[in-house]
């Protein structure tokens, strides 16, 4: 009995061992070798989850790069700016996807949630800190040992076969094509408004602000931007933060933008033709400089209801 | 519980070792410990059905007693009977009433009376019932047919029903086998617990390595089959033979492994069948434990092979289809059976059906001759085109695989390719070509270095580690 659990003991601890020094070895690779390199080399980025990806059509907007990925979590998007922000030194202005939805609880499943986490922290497990892996592991441990294993397995996928530019995996513009001018098929699909719940996500406003922060520290410019909705549904969080936290940060507020049914997918995605109508816009307003304005809060919105005019 | 969840990864250590270092002083602590633990293991997925098993357990325990008391054979058969109807009629209602009903409605409206099913009943199949119904079912037989005495022993009954490695998909065992082995005191032999981890070990490996790798491929060609030519469709095929193979024999592989953890034997369930070279020796290799417990508990009563040839090949139909049956409420099943049947008969009409009895092929040599070769070869392709049934949604989309399969598509490069797992699969084979004259693949491993063993271990558990990242079940739950 004696041997058997020396030996059992001894394996398991080499095992161990050899798992750690697998991945720390091909994190290393990972994080060493992996290129973020934009070649457009944009002055612009947007970043954000599924909203901002299908609104901005970044072949319609110069200079500008939509690198938002679709049910990201600030949490992600923090790791993946971070090194965005070092292969990319010709980016102005990051454009940060601020909808009322990213700052409520749902957007901890988006964190740690079995599916979000198996998906993302594979993709970014190489360029995460101590501290990031331990919030995972802190508030699901057992599903970080599964997304622990599927990164182990995507680390050595990159070592093996993976192209070195990652630039192309990590984001951007998400063409919606079930476009259909039908309105009463798009009417169905509208889901009627329903007061979301006001708990928040205390994890994912943390990175908001240490997004802001970063971008502050590398003097890159932040401006918030809440894609054009058909609920408009503020939660007080989320108004809360703009008034007090975010306050001194840009923000544009299109999720207003008097656009009909039939340039959306469903009440918060745009469609294909609500994307490029958008896009046309915001490459105009990026033209005359807009980002630099003080009164932007205030001009945008008359903006916005001068176009409902034209 | 499934076997490849953390779950579990928590459960065995935890009974292992309250099993040899706590309950290890008497025989009757022991048993309670794996009746408590099997109860816990299956209530974690649904504990409203452990009333089920233990509601068989009770029938059968009282029924074993009352058939060993029964001074006549009238008797002993009437209770045999209630144990059988009790046993099949658990069965029935959950496995098989609604495709009765379906299939009753089906027939009434090709004759052009259409009906809505007002019987069709929204009911769970309970994980395993196939499992362990037939095996209290044996513990009745065996003491009818004077193979067995009933115990008293009310635990260890309770035990030998719901003993926790076997008891959602297997080895069947029949009682006469198992059921003793739980009045014998166990020891803790540290080659025999050696040996059980190294077949849990190959048993991940055929499941997380083999199976899973072949689903993610199958399930995208069987579920776009109308999209896919021919020759993508025969990988989606060759790939499915394999994914059984590995989720169902790596299931055994876990089962026998983990029993062998506590001192008990389970009978061998898969004996590289894909080396088989016909399908007589096909069906004395794959899925053991139920072909056997056919041949003693029905085929051999309805006469088996002694009567004359139509009667024999009755009962040789008969089991075929009782054991596609087995499987599912569903005509693919019972097609796959008919395949089968149809395959072995000509093979017992020329009375070649036991050629390859005893031994294995190339038995001791290193590669197979051309003509072995070639019987495997065509054997294993039998098999595969069986398996399409199996795995199809029903009948008419068994066929239009088949169909376009057997076209001049065939010809062309397949549009799918899945590199790692076919790399995965020709190691495998190889490990269990050579490991064919073993208990298990890597059985024959203990002949090494412990430097190369361990290696070996090694790169596997790493292997199973990084590819454990999905959750998922084994096919043969659902049975």
């Amino acid at each position: 009995m004696k041997k058997f659990l020396k030996n059992i003991l001894s394996f398991l601890i080499l095992l161990i061992l050899i798992i750690f020094f697998s991945d720390i070895t091909l994190s290393y690779f990972q994080n060493r070798f992996s290129s973020f390199k934009l070649i457009e080399n944009p002055k612009y980025i947007i970043l954000g989850h599924s909203q901002s990806a299908m609104a901005y059509n970044d072949t319609i907007i110069s200079d500008l790069r939509n690198l938002s990925d679709l049910g990201e979590s600030y949490f992600y998007t923090f790791i993946k700016l971070k090194k965005i922000l070092e292969h990319n030194k010709t980016i102005e202005t990051i454009f940060l996807e601020y909808s009322s939805n990213q700052v409520i609880d749902t957007m901890d499943e988006w964190i740690w949630g079995f599916k979000k986490m198996n998906y993302r922290y594979p993709k970014y497990s190489s360029y995460m800190n101590f501290y990031e892996n331990l919030v995972l592991i802190r508030n699901n441990p057992i599903d970080f040992l599964f997304a622990y294993s599927s990164s182990l397995r995507y680390k050595l996928e990159f070592f093996l076969f993976n192209d070195l530019n990652v630039s192309n995996s990590i984001g951007g513009f998400r063409m919606n094509k079930t476009t259909s001018k039908n309105e009463e098929i798009i009417n169905e699909r509208v889901i009627k408004y329903e007061s979301l719940p006001v708990k928040s996500s205390k994890k994912n406003i943390e990175y908001l602000i240490k997004i802001i922060n970063y971008c502050k520290e590398l003097n890159v410019n932040v401006v918030l931007i809440s894609s054009p909705t058909l609920s408009h549904n503020n939660n007080k969080i989320y108004l809360r933060l703009l008034e007090n936290e975010l306050s001194e940060v840009a923000y544009f507020n299109f999720s207003e933008f008097p656009l009909n049914h039939i340039y959306f997918e469903d009440n918060i995605h745009l469609n294909s033709e609500g994307a490029n109508l958008i896009s046309i816009w915001f490459e105009n307003l990026l033209k005359i400089d807009f980002v630099k304005n003080q009164e932007q809060r205030k001009i945008l919105q008359e903006k916005i209801k001068s176009w409902k005019k034209e | 519980m499934v076997f490849n969840s953390l779950s579990f990864m928590f459960f065995l250590p935890t009974v292992f070792f309250l099993y040899w270092f706590v309950f290890n002083k008497s025989l009757r602590l022991q048993n309670s410990l794996i009746l408590i633990s099997s109860y816990f293991f299956y209530g974690w997925w649904d504990w409203r059905f452990l009333s089920l098993i233990f509601l068989s357990t009770i029938v059968d325990y009282f029924i074993g007693l009352k058939i060993y008391d029964s001074s006549d054979k009238k008797g002993k058969k009437s209770y045999l009977w209630i144990s059988i109807l009790f046993n099949l009629s658990l069965l029935g209602f959950f496995k098989y009433f609604n495709f009765f009903i379906d299939s009753w409605i089906d027939l009434v409206g090709t004759l052009g009376y259409e009906h809505q099913s007002k019987w069709t009943l929204n009911v769970i199949l309970p994980i395993g019932i196939s499992f362990y119904t037939f095996q209290t079912m044996s513990y009745s037989l065996d003491i009818y047919y004077g193979k067995l005495k009933p115990t008293k022993d009310f635990i260890s009954f309770a035990s030998f029903v719901s003993f926790f490695p076997q008891l959602v998909a297997g080895p069947i065992e029949k009682a006469r086998d198992l059921l003793p082995q739980f009045f014998i005191k166990r020891e803790f032999i540290y080659k025999t617990v050696v040996d059980g981890l190294r077949q849990i070990l190959w048993g991940f490996v055929k499941k997380i390595l083999i199976a899973d790798q072949c689903s993610e491929t199958v399930n995208i060609i069987f579920n776009n089959s109308y999209n896919y030519q021919g020759s993508t469709l025969l990988l989606g095929a060759f790939l499915f033979s394999f994914q059984i193979y590995g989720d169902f024999s790596g299931y055994s592989d876990i089962a026998i492994g983990t029993a062998r953890l506590f001192g008990f034997n389970l009978k061998k369930n898969f004996s590289y069948p894909y080396f088989s070279r016909d399908i007589g020796e096909f069906w004395r290799r794959w899925h053991i434990s139920l072909s056997m417990w056919f041949r003693d508990y029905l085929y051999i009563p309805l006469g088996g092979s002694k009567g004359s040839k139509w009667l024999s090949i009755r009962n040789i139909f008969i089991i075929f289809l009782v054991s596609s049956f087995w499987h599912g409420a569903n005509w693919t099943f019972i097609m796959w059976g008919l395949i089968h049947a149809l395959l072995y008969i000509p093979l017992f009409l020329r009375g070649k059906n036991k050629r390859y009895l005893t031994t294995v092929v190339s038995e001791n040599r290193y590669l197979p001759t051309i003509k072995e070769l070639s019987q495997m070869v065509r054997t294993f392709f039998f098999t595969m085109i069986a398996w399409v049934f199996f795995r199809s949604e029903s009948v008419n989309h068994a066929f239009m695989i088949l169909s376009n399969i057997f076209s001049k598509s065939i010809l062309n490069k397949p549009e799918i390719i899945p590199h790692i797992t076919i790399l995965f699969i020709i190691i495998f084979m190889i490990i269990e070509w050579f490991g064919k004259n073993s208990d298990f693949g890597i059985s024959s491993i203990v002949f090494f270095k412990k430097k190369i063993r361990w290696g070996f271990y090694f790169i596997l558990c790493f292997l199973i580690f990084i590819l454990i990242s999905e959750k998922t079940e084994f096919i043969y739950f659902q049975f």
